[in-house]
């Protein structure tokens, strides 16, 4: 068993508001408080442009026992400030070989109603783990569209499974050990069969386009 | 050089030639980059293709925030309509959008991502079954054919395969006729990027 002290949590969410990522990552949070880590969570949707907030990142990876990101899924893999923060941490820790005790993991989220669009994104993870001189503690894959930023307590039932995965991953992380299969299959289990989830969310987006008052251009060509 | 133009243009009247748009990342190694460039030019001029660079390095874009107004808002159309947004118009209006970039940890280098981001108002919101799985639905009758050629610091056979599926996978999102993937050393002679230009190329189909 390692000891772990100090969690340092990467929200990848490009979005400047609240997002589901950051909805995970605070409750992610609390439950490793609980465990008696330290926990510092950092927005990275302007990191790019903020220089002083890269360099607390790059001490703070190396301060920290355990750095988890989470991130939307974009393109089939992580969007731009999370790519970014994770290519500037390997060029910071280029020469660093094997032997470490410092963990990472990450989880994944996606609208598509299939945790294993995630599959391509948390792989690019486990290879940054090991360019970078990480352990790699494994992933999580949501699935279904987001939380809109609510926190998890709040959303009742339809977060259970959400909520004990990462009770499950927090308790894993804190003994510095993998994520258990169990938090992996609870995160990627679908709320709604697949079917059922596209008719709700092609309603869902409709209703977007009628309340903006442009439900006509719904398949508008501007080029 | 033949049929090639300079990056920032808007979209040219057709010339009746297949046109390729070329998102072109930024390197380690700017000899690579620059010898890559040569070399693509060439060998898709001597096959007909007018050819739009979009050096990345030189770019200026933001990324894509997440906001959706580009399908909820402004169907089709990005808010913040800078080179990002003209970007999607050149692509869309092509045959073929090939990819140059580093590779990282099997993904396309940061400022290459960035600039894929943009291509979101290319889709429409709504889902559709596609193979089997979710994916948006198409906005255009027609889309480009994709094609990306990964530059990998030495022997990395993991990196390559999760970029090969990355590749296949945006494949299938962006609705593209046909799928080529080619990797090159970043330490690779003049022979190795003729070779891996030529795979490319090689795989690479237009619808009619």
């Amino acid at each position: 068993m390692t000891t772990v002290k100090q969690a340092l949590l990467l929200c990848g969410s490009p979005k400047p508001g609240p997002s589901t990522s950051r909805s995970l990552l605070d409750y992610l949070a609390r439950e490793l408080q609980g465990q008696g880590l330290e926990v510092q969570v950092f927005n990275l949707n302007h990191v790019n442009r903020d220089e002083s907030l890269m360099e607390k990142i790059l001490g703070e990876t190396e301060r920290s026992d355990i750095i988890v990101a989470a991130f939307p899924l974009y393109i089939d893999g992580l969007p731009f400030p999370t790519i970014y923060t994770l290519e500037r941490i390997a060029d910071h820790r280029r020469g660093v070989v094997g032997g470490t005790t410092k963990g990472f993991a990450a989880i994944s989220n996606c609208g598509f109603p299939e945790a294993t669009q995630n599959q391509t994104a948390l792989a690019t993870c486990e290879e940054f783990a090991r360019e970078a001189g990480f352990r790699w503690l494994g992933g999580l894959a949501l699935c279904g569209g987001p939380l809109g930023g609510r926190p998890l307590e709040s959303l009742g039932g339809m977060a259970r499974n959400m909520r004990e995965a990462l009770s499950g991953m927090a308790k894993a992380l804190a003994r510095g050990e993998q994520i258990p299969a169990e938090s992996m299959r609870l995160m990627a289990k679908p709320l709604l069969p697949i079917w059922l989830y596209r008719v709700v969310s092609n309603r869902g987006w409709k209703k977007q386009l009628k309340k903006n008052k442009v439900g006509n251009k719904i398949g508008h060509r501007a080029y | 050089m033949h049929g090639q133009q300079e990056s920032n243009k808007k979209v040219s009247a057709t010339t009746g030639l297949p046109r390729a748009v070329v998102f072109l990342g930024q390197m380690v190694d700017e000899r690579l980059r620059t010898n890559l460039r040569a070399v693509l030019t060439d060998k898709l001029s001597a096959k007909g293709w007018e050819l739009d660079f979009v050096d990345l390095a030189e770019a200026r874009l933001t990324n894509c925030i997440g906001c959706f107004e580009c399908w909820i808002k402004t169907p089709g159309q990005c808010r913040f309509g800078d080179f990002g947004s003209e970007l999607a118009g050149r692509v869309i209006h092509s045959d073929l959008f090939l990819i140059v970039s580093q590779i990282r940890f099997g993904s396309y280098s940061s400022d290459v991502q960035r600039a894929w981001e943009r291509m979101l108002p290319l889709l429409n919101p709504l889902f559709e079954k596609v193979n089997g799985e979710t994916h948006h639905a198409h906005r255009y009758d027609r889309y480009p054919s994709l094609a990306a050629l990964g530059v990998l610091d030495g022997a990395d056979g993991k990196s390559e395969e999760i970029f090969r599926k990355r590749v296949k996978r945006n494949s299938i999102n962006l609705f593209s006729p046909s799928c080529s993937v080619t990797i090159v050393g970043s330490q690779g002679t003049s022979g190795h990027v003729e070779k891996a230009v030529g795979d490319l190329i090689a795989g690479i189909e237009v619808a009619a």
